[in-house]
């Protein structure tokens, strides 16, 4: 925290007592649940009790009201920790963004008391197996019945999918239309909503990434978001703002790579003298922590930019592509500072050299983040 | 049911540092936490409070940064907090802060249990709190493990070397806590940041 010159002493006694209470919960069962592939639910309740799931609610609903440069702080130090477990834990607000932006003030106050007060996990259902950024070839279908929609389909790599209570959905209203025929709904897990294949992955193991099957799902008109047909627009319009601070995980784990690797090459002797003595290795730190250093800041420049109702623009593919490749590149020289030992699973490195890489995926890929960019120079005069 | 909790902020144990010249712990720099104890004193207390309904009140005897270790006890469930202060107080021994201190319980009034740590650490003598009982003249309870209040009567359970015993005594009455069971709770951000705004004010009873 001390890496960003106008932290105020507030933010200081949040992070303070999120070390705390991360310290003594998360830390010590890290390998065991990155074993297990498994979220640590009782962590997201302590964290949930001492106020961090509600940083970003507005004050009226019941939140803290707090800026995007506190959710940022806070999200880096837990990333320190375990990066998919930040990304879970705020995964499961991930319905509010939507509401709050899309929906009527009935959603808003439905959604949060049944997040705040009832402690409902939430998570986001995008992806299929055929249909990730490119929308218009979405297969889960809603058909209106009544006062009623009928889901069906099924969703892939749905981050807290197989823990959700509550599920923000999009589904095709008019498949004639393609992309513009997408509309976005809440579900709440009832008779017809499943979790389904429980995906064992590379990394980022504390979140829990499943598939979600809607089968014969009947939920009221009324929890329609927004119009029908808008859906894929105002998932663009949230993802676009909320992307960006999902890399600041990113560099929460390359800074604990950073720490680890001075620390290691500090006591790691070779020819009589500490390794961090020779030049190829300190380089290697220099690099880092000027890599991770460039992303923070750029990370904090946006949430500033949001906190004065700037749009980011170009800003956002931007942060998405250097900060996720930063963090392999950094987790990469951590892993060969400690060398051998590096590649193994009794040091830590071993383990955010595979957390860093589903940065580079998940959020639209890189190569989706630059074809986006690209469009918005082709734009320029 | 009123209580007051006693606490004591003390150096981190794993950064302390003795002057040689004084042999008096250099506080300056150095990282300072509630008294592990106290913590727990305090977390039974509150404990307390939430069954009985009343009030718990944090007295500490120290310098002016001691103020940080009583904004940690309002956000964990204290509801009042006051320092006692005084240049004079400056290399108290036990005897004259468990005089000071009963003192201040005597001004500040109306307390049915007082509890206190079992021992400082950096200090380890567990000499304050059985010390505040005798000059408050009152009964007191160590090395209480767990506590109950039944029709105005202290239940107390207390760790001997072979096992527990339990205790029953009037109030008000002292006890000091162990490591009980009972994990002081994290503060919340809201409880925090309300413990950051409160007044505590600083008194200096000797010179009044």
């Amino acid at each position: 925290m001390d890496s960003y010159a106008f932290i105020t002493q507030e933010q200081r006694d949040f992070i303070t007592i999120l070390r705390d209470i991360l310290d003594k919960e998360l830390a010590p069962i890290i390998t065991e649940y990155d074993e297990k592939n498994e979220y640590p639910m009782h962590v997201h309740r302590t964290l949930c009790e001492a106020g961090f799931n509600s940083v970003t609610i507005p004050n009226e609903l019941g939140g803290l009201g707090m800026d995007m440069v506190t959710y940022c702080l806070i999200g880096e130090e837990m990333a320190r920790y375990d990066a998919g477990f930040a990304f879970s834990f705020n995964a499961a607000n991930g319905i509010l963004k939507a509401v709050y932006t899309h929906g009527t003030d009935e959603q808003k106050k439905y959604c949060t008391d049944r997040i705040l007060n009832d402690g409902a996990i939430s998570c986001t259902c995008i992806t299929e197996a055929e249909a990730g950024s490119d929308a218009a070839a979405m297969r889960t279908t809603a058909v209106r019945d009544g006062d009623e929609y009928v889901l069906n389909g099924t969703k892939t790599f749905i981050s807290n999918g197989g823990i959700a209570d509550m599920f923000l959905v999009l589904a095709s209203t008019d498949r004639s239309k393609g992309a513009k025929g997408i509309s976005m709904f809440i579900v709440e897990k009832r008779h017809g909503v499943q979790a389904g294949k429980h995906e064992d992955k590379l990394g980022i193991r504390l979140s829990d990434t499943s598939e979600v099957i809607f089968d014969d799902v009947r939920i009221p008109a009324s929890n329609l978001i927004g119009e029908e047909g808008m859906g894929f627009k105002y998932v663009m319009q949230f993802l676009d703002t909320s992307r960006p601070f999902t890399m600041v995980y990113a560099v929460g784990l390359a800074q604990r790579a950073l720490e680890l690797s001075i620390k290691y090459a500090k006591v790691r002797k070779t020819f009589g003298q500490p390794i961090i003595a020779n030049q190829g290795v300190n380089f290697m730190l220099a690099d880092m922590e000027a890599q991770i250093q460039a992303a923070r800041q750029l990370i904090f420049y946006a949430a500033r930019m949001v906190d004065a109702g700037i749009p980011l623009g170009s800003l956002s593919p931007v942060i998405k592509t250097f900060a996720s490749e930063m963090a392999v590149r950094v987790t990469e020289m951590a892993v060969q500072i400690h060398g051998g030992y590096g590649y193994c699973k009794d040091y830590p490195v071993e383990k955010l050299y595979r957390d860093a890489k589903i940065f580079t995926i998940f959020e639209g890929t890189n190569q989706i983040q630059r074809m986006v960019l690209s469009r918005h120079l082709a734009k320029r005069q | 049911m009123n209580i007051l909790v006693c606490m004591k902020q003390v150096p981190d144990t794993t950064e302390i540092k003795i002057n040689p010249e004084t042999n008096t712990l250099i506080r300056a720099g150095v990282p300072s936490i509630v008294n592990p104890f106290d913590a727990y004193a305090l977390e039974l207390a509150v404990r307390l409070k939430e069954k009985h309904g009343g009030t718990v009140t944090v007295l500490s005897m120290g310098p002016d940064q001691a103020i940080a270790a009583l904004r940690e006890c309002l956000s964990v469930g204290a509801d009042k907090a006051v320092l006692v202060t005084d240049r004079a107080f400056g290399g108290s021994d036990t005897l004259a802060t468990s005089y000071i201190l009963s003192t201040c319980v005597k001004k500040l009034g109306g307390f049915d249990l007082i509890f206190t740590g079992k021992q400082a650490i950096g200090g380890d003598t567990g000499q304050v709190g059985p010390e505040m009982a005798e000059h408050l003249n009152i009964p007191q309870v160590t090395c209480l493990m767990d506590v109950e209040v039944n029709d105005g009567k202290l239940e107390a359970k207390r760790e001997h070397d072979k096992g527990y015993e339990m205790v029953e005594c009037s109030l008000p009455a002292l006890v000091s806590v162990i490591k009980t069971d009972y994990e002081p709770r994290y503060p919340s951000i809201r409880s925090k940041m309300a413990a950051n705004k409160a007044e505590i004010t600083a008194k200096s009873w000797w010179r009044s």
